[in-house]
This record gives structure tokens, sequence and C-alpha cells, in this order.
């Protein structure tokens, strides 16, 4: 009984200890408050001083916990591979949200003599779909350049995709970014590390600059929102001037 | 002209949100690239290319840059 006794005793001390503890918490806050309040009170009345007294309390926010105030993160790392392997390159779109990264992939379906031919996934429009093509032409063409001997293009039958699939996606652009693709496979060796790319590609391994005039839709959007503009301006430009006229006609009436 | 700033502004900002070092352009959008703001363009490895060539040597001639 005894025993049981011993550990009730620190148990029943340590309580007003807890509760200075508490107090002394309690206390550096008020403290703390009524020093901003002598700052903000100086400012502004002292009504809206007494109701940030009891809405002050101190947070660390830091990575941990910042989920919890402002919610789970909307956009999410793009970053898919660390190092991209062989057949893998990071291209670089333009959406209606801005930009983004993408990824090229391409790999090896099956190999054998003659059996050379490219698949193409990942939701790609026409423009997408013929560059592919395109870089498949090129690719070949700058491999037998590089390498005569080599018959990779020839006989591999090779699957492009680019994620994510659900995604629809169209443009010229990623070019450059298929050709460096397919030529990572037929080398089998992975591109530099954190590099991203972007540009048409001609059947000659030109490369033409982005964002021409393909974006057509978007050039009428802004000539559309450019002739309302004015519109409204000129309204507001008449509407201003006739009020004009009218006051200083009254003043001439009196 | 307008499109074309803008989408190469994007485009850097997006492969400077995936930690980004090298990025390869056309040639003809170099001007559009230069008139960037500062904070957008610093610590950024931009090569401007008109042919594939040089994809190729900046793609994977990396080692014989290190040698």
């Amino acid at each position: 009984m005894r025993e049981g006794a011993v550990p009730e005793e620190p148990a029943v001390a340590s309580d007003p200890e807890e509760a200075e503890i508490v107090a002394d918490v309690g206390e550096s806050i008020e403290n703390h408050t009524v020093e901003e309040n002598t700052v903000s009170s100086a400012e502004e009345p002292k009504e809206e001083a007494q109701t940030e007294k009891i809405a002050i309390e101190t947070v660390m926010i830091d990575e941990s916990n910042l989920a919890d105030y402002v919610g789970k993160p909307v956009f999410h790392a793009e970053k898919l591979y660390e190092q991209t392997p062989v057949g893998v390159v990071m291209g670089l779109a333009w959406t209606s949200m801005g930009g983004s990264t993408l990824y090229i992939e391409t790999t090896v379906v099956e190999e054998g003599e003659g059996k050379g031919g490219l698949n193409i996934t990942g939701q790609l429009g026409d423009v997408m779909k013929e560059s592919a093509q395109i870089a498949h032409t090129v690719a070949r063409k700058i491999m037998l350049e590089k390498e005569p001997e080599n018959q990779f293009f020839a006989n591999s039958k090779l699957h492009l995709h680019v994620p994510a699939g659900a995604t629809p996606k169209d443009g010229p652009s990623a070019g450059c970014t298929m050709i460096t693709s397919l030529l990572s496979l037929a080398t089998k060796k992975p591109v530099r590390k954190d590099l991203a790319m972007t540009g048409e590609v001609t059947l000659t391994g030109r490369i033409l600059p982005i964002g021409g005039v393909s974006n057509s839709g978007l050039l009428s959007l802004y000539s559309i929102r450019a002739s309302l503009f004015f519109s409204f301006f000129d309204n507001v430009h008449k509407n201003v001037t006739g009020e004009r006229e009218n006051y200083s006609g009254e003043a001439e009436s009196d | 002209m307008y499109t074309k700033m803008l989408q190469v502004k994007e485009k850097t900002i997006a492969a400077r949100r995936s930690q980004i070092k090298t990025i390869i352009f056309p040639e003809a959008n170099r001007r559009d690239f230069d008139e960037l703001a500062e904070n957008v363009k610093e610590g950024l490895n931009v090569h401007f290319v008109d042919d594939y060539g040089k994809i190729f040597e900046l793609a994977f001639g990396y080692d014989k840059q290190e040698d």
C-alpha cells in the first residue's frame, strides 16, 4: 500500500508545477499581446486592439505543417525522373495553365530484320503525331551519318509515349525532344542531367522557333479583347463628354 | 511576337520549377529570351540552336566536356 502511495505524491506535487508552467506560458503570451497592443493601439482604435489580443497566437509554419494551413498542394512535382534513363528526355510544353515540363519516352518493342517502325501513344494531336514521324526519320538520318553500320532504326520496332496519357497534347515544338529521345535509345546513352529542350524540327534537321503563328486562336482572342476594350472606352468617353455638356447646359440656364 | 515571348517565358519558368539547369531553345527565340526579367534568366545555362547537330552535341557530348 505504501509503495502505491509513493508515486501518487509526486503526481500530486507535479500538478501545481504544471499549472505554474501553463500560467507562465499564459503570462508570456499576455505580455506579448500587451506589447503588441501598445504598438497597435497607437495606430488603431482600442476595440480592434482588444479583439486582436484574443486572436494573436504564435504559430510556426514550416514545410511539415504548411499543408494544415493552406491545404494540400494543388500542383504536384512534375519531376518524374531524378536522372532520366535511356530513351527519356524532358521537353517544355505550353498549356492553358502556362508552361509545363513533359517527358518523351521511347522504348524498343521488338527487334528483328526489317521490323523498324514506330508506335505513338499519349493523346497526341495530328501535328504532334506528324512531328513524331518526322523525328523518327530525322533520327534515322542522323544515326546513318554518325554510325553508318548501326542498323538500330531499320531493325527495331519502337514505341514513343508522352505522359500523362489522359492529357491531350498537340503542337510541333516537341520535335527536337522526340529526336533526342530516339537517339538516346539508339546510342543506349542517357542525356545530360537536368536538360530540357523545345523547338520544332524540319525534315532536314533545322530548328524552327516556338510560339509562331500556330497560336492563332489565342491571337484572335487578344484582338477581340482589344476591340471590346476600345468600344467600352469609346462609350465611357461619350458618356463623360455628354454629361459634361448637360451639366454645362444646366449651369448656363441657371 | 507576343505569343513567342509568352511561350519562352512560361517554358523557362516551368523549367526552373523542375530544377532544370540547361535549356535548349531555337536560335530564332534568342531575342524573346533576352527580353525576360533577370530573375527568370539567372542561374540557367541556355543554348540557342538552329540545327539539330548542336542539340546532339549538347545532349550526348557531356563526356567530352568533362574529360
